[in-house]
């Protein structure tokens, strides 16, 4: 026997979403608000 | 002139140690006790495990590096820890056996005066019949284990291109296993390459978990702050397992692997078996096999370490429930509860208990995801140390003991789901605090301003820089202390 389960309910990223998550101009912005957060945790995980 | 002896040379170990040689002076030694040649920047072992990247590309020779920072290297495997001395030898010393070509097997003492365990894991693939690349699965948890696991996936893909169909079975090969972010990274980028080839429509891929739900990687889930909404893991993960088509198994524990078929118990009771043709199963961890001694030689191990093997440190380990933890039960400096020159760093010390809440199957069966401290808390964890044993060799009993407790430190977590410039994508996650404290934010746990997840391409260019930035730090080029852990 075999429990596996599927997600169906569970929300998908609308087309819009998806273009975004590869739009070279829209990835570069996110890079840098990436690169600012991660330095403002590394920041908190130092002391 | 003191001695410090370190052993392992993993994120914590190797940290503490290049650490430790800058901040004081040559007249003191460093000493690196490592098993292994190479340093390996195990995060990148799952780009081998599907063939994007080679062995070559996540390892490095220790020695070199070594040799050039004036850090003394021992090939070898931390056998006995004698902290008060022996009989035959009154100093405080490990006692190595050697797993380099010219002293393979030759035993011999180390003495300190100072000594931080840093072993990492053991890697417990006996937790589970027939799990690991010895019996019916593989594993990316080596750079070597993740290359074998390549084959066999190119194996699969010439099944798949030449019309089979085929099961692949990915994920925690226990019901107490950590690392599910590792498992996570791999199910995804299998995903990714089998849509690069063109036959994800004859391939079923099965994430099987410990988890009770998707997102909680041993955390105990996540709330994501976003637009002033706040989006729990679960959600963020099932989102990305369906998008992708992967299906799931959760709140599993594998109890054993057959030829081509797994069997587990859920949390339920419920007995199952999983037929696959390929699985990467990860094992259990559970500490390194170091037995403690006495002065007088009689065994004191159950005193030193916890029975996971993992060294007890200044944690509150009193058992309590899930409803009473606090985020104070974590250790702050890492000194052993026994001696107050011995700490131990990253993975090798005992954690006060989970944080995901542990469940208990109707049979008795534990499935509880062990607490993760891989990459980010054990290289902060290992410079405090450094830190704190400087300012013990330089002020002696007065020196400020530094901390790190995971309650009060944020991580960072990049788990690729696919490698590629343009096609590449990545679940960028920071948390803060990683241990959840409810005493000081409700609920949740943790600060939903800080705590934040997004998908996209730009994560993954994050960590491939991360990839590089942090191999030419752990190689000890110029300027590389001022990259943080």
């Amino acid at each position: 026997m075999s429990n596996v389960i599927t997600f169906t309910g569970a929300r998908v990223a609308t087309p819009g979403e998806v273009r975004a998550r590869r739009n070279l101009i829209v990835q570069a912005w996110r890079f840098a608000i990436l690169n600012v957060k991660m330095i403002v945790m590394v920041t908190k995980g130092h002391h | 002139m003191s001695r410090t002896v370190i052993l392992g040379a993993g994120i914590a170990g190797h940290t503490a140690a290049l650490h430790l040689r800058r901040m004081v002076g040559k007249e003191h030694d460093v000493v690196v006790v490592a098993p292994n040649s190479k340093w390996n920047w195990i995060p990148s072992n799952i780009w081998v495990g599907v063939g994007q990247m080679s062995v070559k590309q996540v390892t490095f020779p220790l020695a070199p590096i070594y040799k050039r920072k004036g850090i003394e290297f021992h090939q070898a495997l931390a056998t006995e820890l004698h902290a008060e001395g022996s009989p035959t030898l009154p100093r405080p010393h490990v006692m190595v056996r050697y797993t380099d070509e010219d002293r393979q097997g030759v035993v011999a003492p180390l003495e300190y005066d100072y000594l931080i365990n840093a072993t990492g894991p053991k890697l417990n693939f006996g937790a589970t019949p027939g799990l690991g690349p010895d019996g019916h699965t593989w594993s990316v948890c080596t750079a070597g284990h993740a290359a074998e696991t390549a084959t066999a996936f190119e194996d699969v893909l010439v099944r798949l291109h030449a019309g089979e169909r085929q099961t692949l079975l990915i994920g925690m090969g226990h019901g107490t296993c950590t690392c599910q972010g590792a498992a996570f990274e791999y199910t995804f980028n299998v995903e990714h390459e089998l849509v690069k080839e063109g036959v994800r429509d004859r391939a079923e891929v099965i994430y099987i978990t410990n988890e009770s739900q998707l997102g909680d990687f041993g955390m105990d889930g996540m709330n994501f702050g976003h637009k002033g909404d706040v989006i729990p893991s679960q959600m963020f993960t099932e989102s990305l397992f369906q998008e992708r088509g992967v299906k799931a198994i959760m709140s599993a524990h594998v109890e054993r692997v057959e030829p081509g078929i797994a069997y587990y118990e859920q949390v339920d009771g419920t007995k199952g078996e999983q037929p696959f043709d390929f699985a990467m199963l990860l094992p259990p961890f559970r500490g390194a096999d170091l037995t403690a001694f006495d002065a007088a030689d009689a065994d004191i191990t159950s005193e030193v370490f916890a029975p996971s093997g993992f060294m007890k440190v200044d944690a509150d380990y009193s058992p309590k429930p899930y409803e009473e933890w606090k985020a104070s039960d974590w250790p702050k400096t890492y000194q052993s509860v026994k001696y107050d020159n011995v700490w131990a760093a990253g993975i090798a010390f005992a954690p006060p208990h989970q944080m995901s809440r542990p469940r208990t199957s109707p049979n008795g069966t534990v499935i509880a995801p062990a607490p993760p401290r891989t990459g980010m808390p054990s290289g902060v964890i290992g410079r405090a140390v450094a830190q704190t044993i400087a300012d013990r060799i330089k002020h002696g009993a007065a020196g400020k003991v530094h901390t790190a407790s995971m309650a009060d430190m944020g991580a960072a977590c990049i788990a690729s789901a696919g490698k590629g410039w343009r096609t590449g994508q990545a679940a960028a996650m920071t948390v803060f605090p990683i241990i959840p404290d409810k005493e000081k934010y409700g609920e949740a746990g943790r600060d939903v301003k800080e705590t934040y997840g997004e998908i996209g391409l730009s994560a993954h260019w994050m960590k491939v820089m991360l990839h590089y930035l942090f191999i030419y730090k752990a190689k000890a080029r110029p300027l590389w202390f001022l990259i943080p852990e």
